[in-house]
């Protein structure tokens, strides 16, 4: 555990305390989210450079995965909100039910 | 200039573009820095000799995802006046927390430094099946992975010890995962596809009724109208 | 520090090589573009400047820097200023991986092929960027087409590249040309050749389906309001593009450059007269035609190609 590991820890926590000032527009937070999955994975890479263990380094590569299925999924709903109220604010997002 | 100063480099570039995403108003703007971040990534995966990787971070990253969301915003009317109002509550409150934060995690991290290195192992096993533990601690928990990638590459270690090998089951969820991505936006965005069709349909051109149309029918005397 | 010197220099100049001769190649392309057109449709096409025309594009290039570079009020100054530098770049920066002949090659990497993957596929950034910049809603029409467009046909040219990837068991560009000493890869995979050729024509705008460039609906698509120099980079970029992906495609399918260098150079240039030969002869796709003609067609042959071919290797290797 080295200072680079830190800092990308420093960037995870501010990519955190992001979600919780942005709460109300929905793609600001799929951004940050983004941002900090892909943070994540950097992590698990470099831990598996200094172990030496390869899990790391695939671990990297599946969170890559599945942050595309979920930004798509993320965005289509912001599609399909924009299209029925024409707001992007997450407290509109209730009127999306049934 | 040595790997390391390129290293600390990178890393304040991916601080301070972190910094205008939480801080921008335009959405447009943070994306851009969303990429710029990816770059620096990348950079950093190639400066410990893993090209695959740095590439299949740029080609999904930055050549699907980013420009997925690069489309949605500039589509999208949003309202940027509301942004900036509440950004404006939390200015302080912001740095104060994520020094104190920082802070804490870097003592955690720095008196948890001297254990980690036997627990990782019995940590990914828990994510395994109970037979194959075993198997995990016998084979290749120690294998020298990065001389093998200077040996040969990086994608044939990969793909055939670890990918379609050994952990081939991730493999498979992993596909599981995409379908079920995909197939959910589908549904979601059903309804708009449907509605647009039936109004294609509306308007398509009916050349049977056309062509059956009779002059006599069609077209009548006005005064006999009347 | 003597040592690192000589690197920054060595390298310096092989940049250097390799870039004037991309603008030369970009140069004598276009003018190759209007006489092969000319040819085609029985004209004489630029003979005037110099001998039978040879100094036409010196010429063209010399008008458009000297007009003037205008920037409109309302556009977006810095994304304004940056997309054109953008695509100019990147169309430069592919080249770098490009082998002419076995060992001459200006950065020999393992992951080649992903590398032009991934590089190529940030290309989109400078046409949807500039669109956007401009604040004209023509450009804004145009870069959203035509980076649906390049998108949405990166999958099918991606799986083909798959394809061949895994036909030849290696991702070195230089590797893949050696495979195809004995066999060229076009006469086990020529619909895999068919779908690529469609593909590389839709990846760099050109015709049938130019669409961000169609005169009818939008003025000239995302460079409407770039002027002289911005309008120059776009070109060159373009250009740049085209000359790559007619290269790309001899490697992948005809054997590439091994030995012998001046039939080497004779694939790519025959290459890119196919692409003019195609513009000169087919009319304009609609948009809807082109989406169906990437998604619902080209994918799916894709993905059949992709499966014969792994069981292919699997039953022969």
């Amino acid at each position: 555990m080295n200072l680079i590991d830190l800092i990308l820890i420093a960037i995870y926590v501010i990519g955190i305390s992001g979600l919780i000032f942005n709460k109300n527009n929905i793609i600001n937070i799929l951004i940050i989210s983004e941002l900090n999955l892909g943070t994540l994975g950097m992590l698990f890479v470099l831990a598996s450079v200094e172990l030496n263990d390869i899990l790391g380094e695939l671990s990297g590569l599946y969170i890559l995965t599945f942050t595309a299925a979920e930004s798509a999924i993320g965005l289509a709903i912001v599609v399909i909100l924009y299209s029925k109220t024409g707001i992007i604010n997450i407290r509109h997002l209730n009127k999306l039910k049934g | 200039m040595s790997t390391l100063g390129l290293l600390i480099m990178l890393l304040g570039i991916i601080i301070m573009c972190t910094l205008v995403i939480l801080r921008s108003v335009n959405p447009i703007y943070s994306i851009l820095n969303l990429i710029v971040i990816y770059g620096c990534y990348a950079s950093i995966l190639l400066t410990v000799e893993m090209e695959f990787l740095a590439c299949i971070y740029i080609l999904v990253n930055v050549g699907a995802i980013a420009v997925l969301f690069l489309f949605i915003v500039m589509m999208i009317n949003i309202n940027i006046v509301e942004i900036q109002e509440t950004m404006k509550k939390y200015n302080i409150y912001m740095i104060v927390g994520i020094i104190g934060v920082v802070g804490l995690l870097g003592i955690l991290i720095t008196n948890y430094q001297i254990r980690i290195k036997e627990e990782v192992i019995a940590d990914f096993s828990m994510f395994l099946i109970n037979s194959e533990v075993v198997q995990l601690q016998a084979t290749p928990s120690y294998l020298d992975f990065y001389s093998l990638f200077v040996e040969t590459t990086d994608i044939r270690t990969m793909g055939s010890n670890v990918i379609y090998g050994s952990y081939s089951i991730w493999f498979i969820m992993a596909c599981i995962i995409l379908l079920i991505g995909m197939v959910g936006v589908i549904y979601i965005t059903e309804d708009l596809i449907i509605e647009k069709r039936t109004l294609n349909e509306r308007r398509r051109q009916d050349i049977n009724s056309q062509v059956l149309r009779e002059y006599k029918i069609t077209i009548r005397n006005y005064r006999e109208s009347k | 520090m003597e040592n690192m010197l000589y690197i920054i220099i060595e390298g310096g100049l092989k940049s250097l090589i390799v870039i004037i001769g991309l603008l030369i190649g970009v140069a004598f392309a276009t003018l190759l573009e209007r006489k092969v057109m000319a040819a085609m449709q029985k004209r004489r096409g630029p003979n005037v400047v110099g001998f039978v025309g040879l100094l036409q594009p010196l010429a063209d290039g010399l008008k458009l820097v000297l007009k003037e570079t205008i920037i409109p009020i309302v556009a977006d100054k810095l994304i304004y200023a940056i997309a054109p530098i953008l695509t100019f770049t990147i169309s430069i920066v592919l080249w770098s991986v490009i082998a002419v002949g076995v060992q001459s090659v200006f950065a020999s990497i393992n992951s080649g092929v992903i590398f032009i993957l991934a590089i190529s596929s940030i290309g989109v950034y400078g046409i949807i960027l500039a669109g956007w910049a401009s604040n004209s809603k023509y450009a804004f029409l145009g870069g959203l087409r035509s980076a649906a467009q390049m998108v949405s046909y990166e999958v099918a040219l991606g799986l083909i590249i798959l394809s061949i990837i895994t036909y030849a068991g290696t991702v070195n560009l230089q590797e893949i040309m050696e495979n195809q000493e004995k066999v060229w890869f076009i006469i086990p995979l020529l619909p895999g050749f068919l779908l690529a050729f469609i593909s590389a024509l839709t990846e760099t705008n050109r015709p049938p389906f130019d669409l961000p460039e169609a005169e009818a609906e939008l003025v000239s698509g995302y460079n409407v309001e770039y002027s002289s120099t911005g309008f120059a980079l776009f070109f060159l970029g373009e250009y740049a593009n085209i000359i790559l992906m007619s290269v790309l495609l001899s490697v992948f399918f005809l054997g590439g450059i091994v030995s012998n260098k001046i039939l080497g150079a004779m694939k790519g240039v025959g290459m890119l007269c196919s692409f003019i030969w195609v513009r000169a002869t087919l009319p304009r796709y609609r948009y809807d035609q082109l989406m169906y003609l990437g998604w619902k067609s080209l994918l799916p042959f894709a993905l059949l190609i992709y499966i014969g071919v792994i069981s292919m290797v699997l039953i022969i290797k």
